[in-house]
This record gives C-alpha cells, structure tokens and sequence, in this order.
C-alpha cells in the first residue's frame, strides 16, 4: 500500500508536468475566431459596446500637457474642437460648416451651430475658444506643444512664447477674437493651406474658463474634474486599469453616434493582448511581427500606413566622406529597404525612398503628395550605388573609409542598425560601419550637437497634416538639420513654398520640387514609412482607421451578435 | 533590547538619508527630460518647461527641497501621469501588487513548507525526489515562461479562467501560482536541507530517546529548528513580491506597482524614481529589521543585546 501511495503522489507529479508540457506543444491554432459563423451573424447586439486594449494608461487629459497618442484618442472623443477629422480630412464639428476665408487667406471666420453645449448645460461659446488658446500659448502654461500655435502661423503665437519679443507673455494679442457668441475670428501671419486640419487637433479645443479655474490644479485630473464638449464622456477612469466613456447624449450629434460605451483596458504584454482577443475580450489587437505571418490571411486583418517616416541622418559637415555628394548617393542606395520592411520589421511597415508619406496629404486636386514621385527618389539599386562609391572614393582620394552608425538602445533599433550596417558595408567595398547605440536622451543630445556620422535612430511624425511639417526641417540653420547640410535651392523652394499659402497649386509643386532637390542630394535617406498590422472581430463593422486622431474612429461602428 | 531597537532605527535612517541622495543624484545624471515630445522641443521650449517644473535650479537646491517635502510625506508629482502626486500613485497600485504578492507567498509558504519537510522527513525516497523535482522545475522555470503557459493552457484553450484583468477571486488564481511557484521551489529546497540538518541533530535523538511521540519531535523539535534560515530568506522575497513583479503583473494586466520601477527611469520621471526607490528601501529595511527581531523568538541561542537585559 504505502509503495502505491508514493507512486501515485509521483505520478501526478509527473502529470503537473506533462501538463505544462502540453501546453508548450499546443502550437496548433486553436484562434477564437471559429464564432464568426453563427446563424445570428446580421443581427444588431442588444447592446452596443467596445472593448479595446490600451498599451498604456492616459498619460494626461489636459490639452495644454498631453502629446501622446493615447492622450490625444480619447480627447478627441470626450472634447470637440470646430473640426474633426473623418476619413483623413477635416468635417465641420462645432463649428457650422466651412469658416469664411477673407481674400488673402489670412482671415477665417466660424459661424458656431447653434445649440452647441458643455456637458454640464451651458452653452458652448466662441469665448470658450478665446480663453483655450490664449491659455495654450501662455508661457506660464508652458504647453509641451506650444509650437503648434506656431506651426499654425496665428498670428503672433510664436511672439508670445518667445521669451526675447516684445510680447512675450501678452496672450490678449494672440490672433483670435470672439466676435459674439457664435462667432469666432482667426488671424494668421500667413496664408496656411493646412490651418482646418489643425482645427481638429486638441491643442485647438474649446475650454470653459469658470469651471477650469474653478478646478485649479485638479483640472482632468478625474473624471468629475472635467466637462465634455465630444461625442462621449468619460464615465470611469481606474488609473493604471482602464477607462469607460459613454456616449454624451448633450452632443450635437449625438443621434448619429452609434456605440453607446467603450471600454478600455491597460495591456502592456502584447501576447495577453492576442489572447483577450482570441477569446472575445477586446474586439481589436494590433500585431507584433511575430504573428503576422500566422494571421496575415485571416479575413480578419488588416493593415494601416501610418505616418512617420524613418531615416538615417548623415552628417554633412562633419564628416568629409559624407560631405560628398556621391558617397551620399551611394549609401542611399545600397540600403535593402524591402528586406529591411518584409524580413526585419514585418509589422506593416513600408520601404520608403521618399520623405513625404504616402496616404498623408493630399493637394489643392485632391491627389496625394506621392502622386509626383510614387517610388521616391535614388532608385538605382546596388550596382548603381557601387559605381557612385568607386567615383566618390575617386573625388576623394580614398581607398577605405571608416564610418559611425548611432542610433538609440531597443532591440529594434540595434536590429535596423545591424541590418543597415551590414548592407552598406557589403555593397560598399572599402566602408567599415561601427554601430555606436545611445539611450534615447543621450542620442537627442548627441544629435542636436552633430556628435555622429551618421544618424540611423532618427524618424520623423507629423505635427499637421501638410508636406511643409516634414520637409522645413531640412533648411540651412533648422534645428532639426544637425547634419548642417545647406542647400540655395532648395532652401528658396521652401521660403517661396511658405509665402505661396494663397496658391495651393504652385505651392504643392515648389514642395514636390523641393523634396526631390533635398532626397537626390541625400542629406538625409528615408528608409521605411511605419505601418500598423491589426485584428477585428468579424462581428464589429465600420470602424474607420486613420492617421490623426481618433486614429480608430469607433464612432459610426456597430457590433453585430455574436 | 530597546536600546538595540533605537540603535538599528537610527541607523535605518541615516541608510534611506543615504539611498535617497545617491539616487537622487545619480538619477539626475540620465541624459534626456522627462518631456515625452522632448524630440520636437526647441531648447528655448525645454528651458521653459524646466522652469514650469523647478528643474533649473542647483541640484543641492533641488536635492534640499526634496528632502524638505519628504519630511512633510510630499514625493512630488509625476511627469508620466500628468500631475498626479507620486503618493496617489503609489498608494492606488502598491495594494493591488501587495495582495498579488502576499497571495503568492502565501501559496509558498504553504507548499514550499510542506514539500521540504516531507522531503526532509522521507528523505531520498519517492517524496523526496518528487519534492525536488517540483524544486528544480520551480526554480529554473521562469515566473513568465509558466504564466504565459499556464495563460494558454486554462484560459485560450480551454477558458476555464480569465486571461487577464484584476477583479474577482477567479483573476488572482493564474496570476497567483505563477508567482508563488518560484517561492515553493526556493522555499522547499531551503527547509529540505534545514530539516536534513535538524533531523541529524543530537537533541533529535534526545527527544526521541526519551519516548516523545513522532508528531512531537517532528513539530515541537525538528521544524521549529529547521525554521531560522526560511525566516531569513521569507523575508526580503515577500518584499520582492509585494512590491510589484514587472512581468507577472504585465502578462495578467494587472494594474500594479512593478512597471514603475523601469518605465520611471526610462521616461525621466524623476519624482517617480524617487518613491518607487524610497518605497521599496522603506520596505526592505524594515522588513530585515522584523526578520531580525523574530530570529530570538524562534531560536532563543540568538536573543539580541548580549542577552544583560
């Protein structure tokens, strides 16, 4: 007996093993998908409810301090501005209709829609607007993204955040005026193609002055610190758990918003994210790439262009290899971008011989930027980049060159740069690339100080939805060009491109132009646009994916039984 | 014994005056800010926010200031979380990562005590090596690694629990065992070895030479004895656990502490560092502090002060 008794007590050890052991073998797919053919598939849920995950919990909901996307999903849920973007383009919100536009570009002028209401009752003003944005641009504020105020060329933003101006600090000479209640005036320093977009961005929402400065410092810090202007409220705010907004019935549009409740999730593990999937908790789950390959023909995938576009830096007045023209050229082309996209990344990502995203703007004919140049530019390929480096090693008198690659310390980072490293070294006979990997502080302050030769951590997103967010930054003195490359050319093309506001078309082809001097040039060489592969349910539809926020545009969804 | 125990709260202080300087120093040499768009910021912009924040004035300015609204129990406000005083932080997620973290220990103590002493006892029969086997397993199988099986196992394939989120009893249960499993481990090679060594002891032979009964050499003499190492190690892992274990705590979805104590010191957020550091050393000091105190009531051979009191 008592032989038995150890034995079974073994044996079922040796079972809690098999067990695990199971489960490690259990690589067959067992996807929760197998609901999608139920018999109730064209029947509306009772009730119409999300469930999302989130990869991090709201880092703010103050306007004036936010500058993340997760942020900026759910302020443009809870607050309305006189825009909001739908499809990629800017739709009348609060404001009634497409604004007056004086003559020369420079002054707009919103008609508010009548009936228009905080969440509290009172009615939304044009004053609401006045006392947001003069709150923004207010230095003691110190918004993170003041600059946008500048960005948008309303008049006098970038005076009042410089310390050195005369006023600097004085926010009532800020170009916006309430004309009466309904009636809002902007004024802009310049004609500006891309200002209604921007008039959907949350730095541009309206605030109501007494209950803000009623709430002090405890503004949005909760969900009862707060009054709504959007399509939803935020109901529940667990910090570090998740969120809950429900449909704001005090909306002007509130009977064309179809989901009455959203709820969302803090995941940070993007296996369990997969797995709440995979068993009906979360409608949607954006994929590594490590799954990719295992969904990529599920009727449930899809898959996004976002809007950044990566790049390698090179610095042109540092470094005498770089400062030359052909050895430039040749680096561009050496790089393996389809490799790069579809072996390393994997992730939806797209090969980019271009600055400009494709699917981001769209000129005065409605067709996008790309149309111009839809490849990009410095497309000969290998064979063309080896005949460029033996000229260049020619012009400069070389036979080796030796060449520092920086970039910042994740794991994909360090993969890219290897990979990059790598291709250009093998089509570049004589260059030795070392890979010099920088905590991300430490490589913005090498940058900034053109303490590289290369640049290969740097990338760039949007700060309004126009060509001119990307491509400024490349004239002579910008901050952002550390590689200090200067070019007349192209420098003119922009300075004409940035006074041309009143002539979409001109401008947009000084622009395609310009991009074409700076990319042939190759100061800087893009290499991938970014890319977001994801899973939904089959039983949710008409969720619209864009590049701006709210980036899933859940507000005309609906969720069908299940 | 009271003088000892001002002695060692003493000398606790002046140990968290310390840790709170050189953190607090050498965290301030992290390139970067901690402005989440810190890329697109002009340094005009940047000086700007320094001086919204008080990070432009002297590190010894700022250090006396932090130390002053430490004293008044102030640990600042979070740049992560817009605003948010790193004590509501702290005090909404510590809970949620204690309860974890006394739920797994208390799975090890359980198990981990009752397989090293029925290995122990039964020494190098079938309980034994099964006991060790679960031993090995436990501490050479990653908490992470076992999660995410067990994650799959009971909740993808056979939904018999949930795969994540923190709320009824039947959440705790995954979450639970894949952190109390390394403790079962540790804790159940520790008392083997402890009750080995006790069992070999010639009091063992003495109590049972007089004719005490099993049950009372077992409990009376030999675990009580075998006890003194698993107090000292029980102490510093239950810290360990209860303030938040990054991985478990990320593959659950539960809102607890653990991400703080790397995602503080990446985004810059200094006031952050600060208490996730001050919490876990306050935790930790006090804790070696108990074990220590408790040593002379489980082994009076260790009464403190020299025993003149």
């Amino acid at each position: 007996m008592r032989g038995k008794a150890k034995w079974s007590i073994f044996v079922s050890i040796m079972l809690v093993l098999s067990l695990f052991l199971a489960a490690c073998g259990g690589s067959s797919q067992s996807s929760g998908d197998g609901g999608g053919k139920k018999k109730s598939e064209n029947q509306l849920a009772d009730k119409q409810v999300l469930y999302f995950a989130s990869g991090s919990d709201i880092p703010s909901l103050d306007f004036s301090v936010a500058t993340d996307t997760t942020s900026f999903g759910v302020l443009t849920n809870i607050f309305s501005g006189l825009m909001t973007m739908r499809k990629d383009k800017p739709v009348p919100d609060l404001a009634a209709g497409q604004p007056e536009v004086s003559a020369d570009g420079k002054v707009y002028t919103f008609k508010l829609r009548d009936g228009i209401k905080w969440s509290d009752g009172s009615p939304i003003t044009a004053q609401d607007f006045v006392y947001a944005w003069q709150r923004f641009v207010n230095p003691k504020t110190a918004a993170a993204y003041g600059y946008i105020y500048a960005s948008a060329n309303i008049k006098n933003a970038a005076k009042i955040m410089d310390k050195n101006s005369d006023l600097f600090g004085k926010v009532d000479q800020l170009g916006v005026k309430a004309l009466d209640d309904k009636t809002l005036q902007v004024t802009l320093e310049k004609p500006t193609p891309y200002f209604l977009s921007l008039m959907a961005f949350p730095p541009f929402f309206p605030l109501k002055k007494d209950f803000v400065e009623k709430q002090g410092d405890k503004y949005a810090k909760e969900p009862e610190n707060m009054i709504y202007s959007g399509a939803y409220k935020l109901a529940k705010w667990d910090h570090g758990k998740g969120w809950t907004l429900v449909k704001n019935p005090d909306y002007w549009d509130a009977k064309n918003i179809t989901i009455d409740e959203v709820n969302y999730n803090v995941v940070k593990d993007d296996v369990t994210a997969l797995n709440l999937y995979k068993t009906d908790k979360i409608y949607m789950d954006t994929l590594t790439a490590d799954y990719i390959d295992q969904y990529k023909d599920s009727p449930e995938f899809h898959t996004q262009a976002g809007n950044c576009v990566f790049f390698l830096k090179l610095n042109v007045s540092k470094n005498k290899i770089l400062a030359n023209k052909k050895a430039r050229q040749a680096i561009a082309m050496a790089l393996d971008r389809e490799g790069l996209t579809k072996t390393l990344l994997n992730d939806g990502s797209i090969p980019a011989h271009y600055l400009v995203p494709k699917d981001f703007t769209f000129g005065p004919d409605g067709k996008d930027f790309r149309a111009a140049a839809p490849k990009g530019y410095l497309l000969g390929g290998k064979d063309e980049a080896k005949k460029l480096w033996d000229e260049a090693k020619k012009e400069l008198g070389i036979k080796t060159a030796k060449l520092e690659f920086m970039t910042t310390d994740t794991t994909v980072a360090g993969k890219l740069a290897e990979y990059n490293a790598n291709q250009i070294e093998k089509t570049l006979d004589g260059l030795k690339i070392t890979i010099n990997k920088q905590p991300w502080g430490e490589y913005l302050k090498r940058d900034d100080a053109g303490n590289y030769d290369i640049g290969g951590g740097s990338g760039w997103c949007p700060d309004y939805q126009d060509p001119m967010t990307f491509l400024d930054m490349f004239t002579t003195g910008n901050a952002e060009n550390t590689g200090k490359w200067s070019n007349k050319t192209y420098d003119q093309l922009i300075n004409e491109a940035q006074n041309l506001g009143n002539k979409p078309e001109e401008r947009w082809k000084k622009l395609q132009e310009a991009e074409k001097v700076l990319l042939e040039e190759a100061p800087v060489i893009p290499t991938y646009q970014d890319g977001s592969a994801f899973l939904v349910k089959p039983y949710v539809k008409g969720l619209e994916f864009q590049n701006s926020s709210p980036r899933t545009d859940f507000r005309h969804a609906k969720v069908y039984k299940h | 014994m009271g003088r000892y125990i001002v002695q060692r709260i003493i000398y606790m202080i002046v140990t968290m005056f310390v840790i709170v300087a050189l953190t607090f120093f050498s965290m301030k040499l992290l390139p970067g800010t901690p402005y989440k768009n810190q890329e697109k910021l002009s340094p005009e912009m940047i000086e700007l926010l320094n001086h919204k924040y008080g990070l432009d004035k002297p590190l010894p300015v700022q250090f006396v200031k932090y130390v002053g609204d430490l004293l008044k129990g102030d640990l600042g406000v979070s740049f992560q979380f817009d605003g948010r005083p790193v004590t509501e932080i702290i005090g909404e997620r510590l809970p949620v990562s204690a309860d974890l973290g006394f739920e797994a220990m208390v799975i090890g103590l359980v198990f981990g005590l009752l397989l090293g002493i029925i290995a122990g006892l039964r020494r190098n029969t079938v309980w034994d090596y099964g006991s060790m086997i679960v031993a090995v397993i436990g501490v050479s199988v990653p908490s992470f690694v076992l999660a995410q099986l067990m994650q799959y196992y009971f909740a993808v394939k056979h939904h018999w629990l949930p795969v994540a989120y923190w709320e009824g009893p039947a959440y705790h249960i995954l979450p639970d065992i894949a952190l109390g499993f390394g403790p079962v481990a540790t804790i159940a090679r520790y008392m083997r070895t402890a009750m080995v060594d006790t069992l070999n002891q010639d009091y063992i032979e003495m109590a049972r030479a007089k004719g005490l009964s099993r049950p009372a050499v077992t409990f009376k003499h030999a675990v009580r004895n075998s006890l003194i190492p698993i107090v000292t190690i029980v102490g510093p892992m239950a810290v360990n656990l209860m303030t938040g274990v990054l991985v478990i705590e990320n593959i659950f979805a539960i809102p607890g502490i653990g991400d703080q104590f790397v995602t503080s010191v990446y985004t810059n957020d200094y006031p952050m560092i600060m208490g996730t550091t001050i919490m876990y050393s306050v935790a930790f000091i006090v804790v070696v502090f108990i074990v220590d105190l408790l040593y002379g009531v489980i082994d009076p051979r260790i009464r403190l002060a020299g025993g003149e009191s």
